[in-house]
């Protein structure tokens, strides 16, 4: 191996990289945009949920259970006092559920029974569904404490439950968010730029023009490795700033664990792109695997927004293999709890080896000779 | 015109059913990512571990717990002995959740004082640990009622179109849409990038094809593929996993052809910014990924704030995304599914003549 080779080598992709736009596009461009789109568009914090409201009666109970729906930070209230009133929007979509008051309410409650309020939802979003059913009971149950005539016939409670969370207490779904943020961007560089670039050699037949050098495979992956490993690097020091910086996330671990395992990473994903590319030798086919074989991964079986847990068995054994759910785990540990050596070390560990295999495949793979 | 039209189409089929590594690469992505996503986006919170951290060793205490064993959301309990290792339960993520009993709680529960029981969170996944910890808070509140009395249940819950609030309902006629756009982006995008790279551009602008030929020549394919990739999808939903279809199919494809034109005209606008296919690739990739993210599907669009949903009145996913569920699942009817095809048309009015235009700028 001739260290002037290499060198050239890189020498040419940084001239490649510095006059392609897409290159700076993919590297400064699309990380800030999506830290933007992960801090605000996606948002696990529900909102005000727009819902209806059909009161059938006119007693006291009922209207002030009414008031007690109308005047809270969960729900956006329209009022009706027809039942079908709210059914077309419903399927339009225009509201997520329908709470109905229904008549004989207030006489029920002064005879002693609980008369049940009804609560239809929009069940096409499972997610807002829930949050209706939970919130709607909240309500009710603040509601009925107020009310003393209720008080005998609710059972109290002896146990209360002190609920506390540890890491994040206010609940920021961005402090996940973001760090995950940053495994999509490594991916991103990693995988799907470096799969295109060696595709486009084969697909152009530049690859044969190096074949017929002196150029040995080392010399050829190490020329690759290079550059897009430095612009990963920058690319993740300007995402970390901003993610700390703009967006206030807390940042509880050290720069070195940060540093150490986005290393790791990404070698792990440089490794995968030259390997898929390797095989693919055409640019469309290289994309399309990519997509499929790191970034959905690394979007939806990372246990980043997703739960692992919650997922059949197979899926739950195939995470295993994927890179990205030990880097999540490091990251989000790293920015929100600090250097936790019982995460860090085994899943560093993890993401050494897998690199060390996709690279090893990748120099047997790359072909010396054409077909 | 006819027959320059249909040589064109029938050229752009061939070439992206060319060999069969590109077949393989448009048929089975979408499928296999069907599958993957409908089985993994899922916000239930399921097999949940959980830490018992247990000061008392009373009969109440171990009653408790054992609500806790025979609970089917907690599957994995680990018995903690001190403050130590329940930090360290928590910290390295061993489970999302830890329970502690105070060590008079059996005592004073059955003299019937206030007793405080405490749950511990993971905030770093700040939504499983509240189900879980709704999920806890309930089998608590089950165990204090008196034996023989029923539980109070003041809400009366219907939930329409989805009794059981299955997710995959909500995610498979939602997958159609994304899944779909996808394609359509990025085909017709490479489709034009491929013809510059290889310099065969030159030979359509030289050729007799007019700006409008081109641009339908260029768009039908992606169509056609794009209906397939539908049909396959319906197919799988609701043969595989039992999605009831109660709409009418004829208004399905009939929105999906007006939707997926739109798509195609921002895949031709790409195109005609880009001039290699990585240009190409990596500009699909910053348009479609704040597509999806904006349309509604990863959150509701409620939730966004307000420049965010200003923004994606542009995005023709998420008026998509309300037909496909609406047709789907609640037989939505013809003139709510028009009033969300409107912006739609609004949109791929707007990019079908950018691209028409950029094409023509180039045959002058």
């Amino acid at each position: 191996m001739k260290i002037s080779h290499v060198a050239a080598l890189v020498q040419k992709e940084y001239y490649q990289i510095i006059r392609d736009p897409s290159s700076i596009l993919i590297a400064f461009v699309l990380p800030i945009m999506l830290i933007i789109l992960f801090a605000y568009a996606i948002s696990m914090d529900i909102s005000k949920i727009k819902v209806g409201l059909i009161l059938e009666d006119g007693s006291n109970y009922a209207q002030t259970l009414a008031g007690a729906y109308i005047n809270n930070q969960y729900f956006d209230v329209k009022v009706a006092r027809a039942r079908h009133a709210f059914e077309e929007d419903l399927i339009a979509g225009n509201i997520r559920g329908i709470i109905i008051i229904p008549r004989d309410f207030g006489r029920d409650i002064e005879q002693g029974q609980i008369k049940p309020i009804e609560i239809i939802t929009d069940g096409t979003e499972p997610n807002t569904a829930n949050f209706i059913q939970n919130y709607a009971l909240a309500i009710w149950s603040a509601w009925s404490n107020q009310q003393a005539v209720l008080s005998g016939i609710q059972p109290s409670g002896r146990i209360s439950v002190e609920g506390r969370i540890w890491y994040n207490p206010e609940l920021e779904s961005r402090y996940f968010l973001l760090p995950g943020a940053l495994a999509l961007i490594m991916t991103l560089i990693g995988s799907l730029l470096t799969g295109l670039v060696v595709s486009r050699e084969w697909e152009r037949g530049t690859m044969e023009a190096l074949l017929s050098s002196t150029i040995t495979r080392g010399e050829f992956l190490l020329g690759k490795l290079i550059p897009y490993f430095f612009l990963g690097v920058i690319s993740i020091v300007i995402s970390t700033c901003v993610i700390i910086g703009v967006f206030q996330t807390p940042f509880r671990g050290s720069l070195v664990a940060l540093g150490a395992c986005s290393t790791v990473f990404l070698f792990t994903a440089l490794g995968m792109g030259l390997l898929i590319s390797t095989l693919a030798k055409d640019q469309f086919v290289a994309c399309q695997i990519t997509f499929i074989s790191s970034f959905m991964p690394t979007f939806l079986l990372s246990g980043f927004i997703f739960e692992i847990n919650s997922m059949p068995l197979i899926l739950r054994l195939i995470t295993y293999i994927i890179p990205a759910k030990y880097l999540i785990a490091c990251l989000q540990s790293i920015f929100m709890v600090g250097d936790v050596m019982n995460i860090l070390i085994p899943n560093i560990c993890y993401m050494g080896v897998v690199a060390v295999i996709f690279l090893t495949l990748t120099l047997i793979k790359t072909q010396t000779r054409l077909e | 015109m006819w027959n320059r039209i249909r040589t064109l189409i029938v050229k752009e089929l061939r070439i992206l059913m060319r060999d069969k590594k590109t077949r393989v690469i448009i048929i089975a992505p979408p499928i296999l990512q069907l599958l993957i996503f409908t089985y993994a986006c899922t916000l239930e919170v399921k097999n949940i571990s959980i830490g018992i951290l247990n000061y008392d060793t009373g009969y109440e205490s171990r009653e408790l717990v054992d609500r806790f064993k025979y609970s089917p959301y907690f599957t994995r309990i680990t018995f903690l002995k001190n403050l130590d290792e329940q930090r360290d339960f928590l910290d390295s993520q061993k489970g999302i959740i830890t329970l502690t009993i105070p060590n008079d709680f059996s005592r004073r529960y059955e003299n019937g004082e206030p007793v405080k029981v405490q749950l511990l969170t993971d905030g770093r996944k700040s939504s499983s640990s509240q189900i879980a910890s709704g999920y806890a808070s309930s089998i608590i509140s089950d165990f204090q009622r008196p034996e023989g009395a029923d539980a109070i249940e003041p809400l009366r819950i219907r939930n329409w179109f989805n009794p059981n609030l299955d997710y995959r309902y909500f995610t498979l006629p939602s997958l159609v849409g994304i899944l779909c756009m996808i394609m359509g982006i990025m085909i017709p995008a490479l489709s034009i990038a491929r013809e510059r790279e290889f310099n065969t551009y030159d030979q359509i602008l030289v050729s007799p094809l007019s700006t409008i030929e081109l641009l339908i020549g260029k768009t039908v394919p992606s169509l056609i593929i794009a209906l397939l990739q539908v049909t396959i999808m319906i197919g799988i939903a609701v043969f595989v996993f039992g999605i009831p279809f109660i709409g009418n199919l004829f208004l399905l494809y009939f929105s999906v052809i007006i939707f997926m034109t739109s798509i195609i005209g921002i895949g031709l606008f790409i195109s005609s910014l880009c001039r290699t296919q990585q240009q190409a690739i990596l500009g699909v990739f910053a348009v479609a990924v704040p597509l999806v993210l904006l349309s509604g599907y990863a959150t509701p669009v409620e939730n966004m704030p307000r420049y965010f949903q200003y923004l994606s009145t542009l995005d023709p996913l998420r008026f998509f995304l309300v037909i496909s569920r609406g047709i789907f699942l609640k037989s939505m009817s013809f003139s709510a599914v028009v009033g969300n095809l409107i912006p739609i048309i609004c949109i791929a009015f707007f990019t079908l003549n950018f691209a028409g235009w950029f094409f023509k700028k180039k045959l002058d």
